[in-house]
């Protein structure tokens, strides 16, 4: 009798939201019961598990802020020996130089999203030459101080 | 479920942009489900990360015997994905090229072969 294996898949969720923590997508999925592995890390979450299993629970973090929580696929399991730092004599694994590069942009990619999902066109907004409205500047303001 | 088209991403590993594909109905073709399918198979061929002899050669069909076995070998994992591109993202000179996806003859080789390939799609 061949052996048949359940497609498992792993996936990052990195959060750059100022509303939920990585803690807090944690306890949803711990909430939700199903059979997957969370490792939370500084940036997110590493699930891994049966696909469907993953992907229905990657979809409602997602909702919990969907501007500013991005997933992507990962090739190892969370703690495999090949790659976790714990079994390589410690530094940042391989990978993660990269993934700190592009969680530096996420602030900006999400604002991005938000003005798209508000309707507004941003490049329109930077054709016309005007002077700074003081709500704008408020706005601003009010962006920097909540990071 | 369905995707509207699979669209290949360079740096090829992206987070942004595999997510950006994702989030509006596309299929993201990534270096990450090829590393999935060679490091999760059950049969250890060449541990650990399962690269054998025979990839390099599976690089031929992209890159000449001249060219350097590193090459060969990433172009028999991003080879494929090419093959499957309807369309694609390219970022020029990302800020994230180093590491692993640093080889810049393997990237000039991949872009080439991209638009090639979405040439010959389009048309």
């Amino acid at each position: 009798m061949t052996e048949t294996k359940k497609e498992e898949i792993t996936k990052y969720i990195v959060i750059s939201s100022d509303k939920v923590l990585p803690s807090d997508a944690a306890m949803k999925i711990y909430e939700s019961e199903f059979p997957v592995t969370v490792k939370e890390t500084c940036f997110g979450l590493i699930i891994s598990g049966a696909k469907d299993d993953v992907q229905t629970l990657v979809e409602q973090i997602r909702q919990l802020d969907k501007n500013h929580i991005f997933v992507k696929d990962r090739g190892f399991p969370p703690g495999d020996e090949r790659r976790c730092r714990a079994s390589r004599g410690g530094g940042p694994r391989p990978g993660f130089h990269f993934l700190r590069e592009e969680v530096e942009m996420l602030p900006a990619i999400g604002a991005a999203l938000d003005e798209l999902e508000a309707k507004e066109c941003v490049t329109e907004k930077c054709k016309k030459k005007c002077r700074l409205k003081t709500s704008d500047l408020v706005k601003v303001i009010e962006e920097e101080l909540a990071r | 479920m369905s995707f509207l088209a699979k669209v290949f991403i360079y740096p090829i590993n992206s987070l942004i942009l595999a997510d950006l594909v994702e989030r509006f109905g596309h299929k993201p073709l990534t270096m990450m489900s090829q590393i999935r399918e060679k490091v999760t198979n059950l049969s250890l061929d060449s541990p650990p990360i399962n690269i054998t002899p025979e990839d390099p050669k599976l690089g031929l069909k992209y890159a000449a015997i001249e060219v350097p076995a590193g090459v060969r070998g990433r172009m028999a994992l991003i080879g494929p994905l090419i093959e499957q591109t309807e369309a694609a993202i390219i970022v020029e000179n990302p800020p994230t090229d180093f590491g692993c996806v640093g080889c810049n003859r393997t990237n000039e080789l991949t872009k080439y072969l991209v638009r090639l390939k979405v040439f010959l799609y389009s048309r």
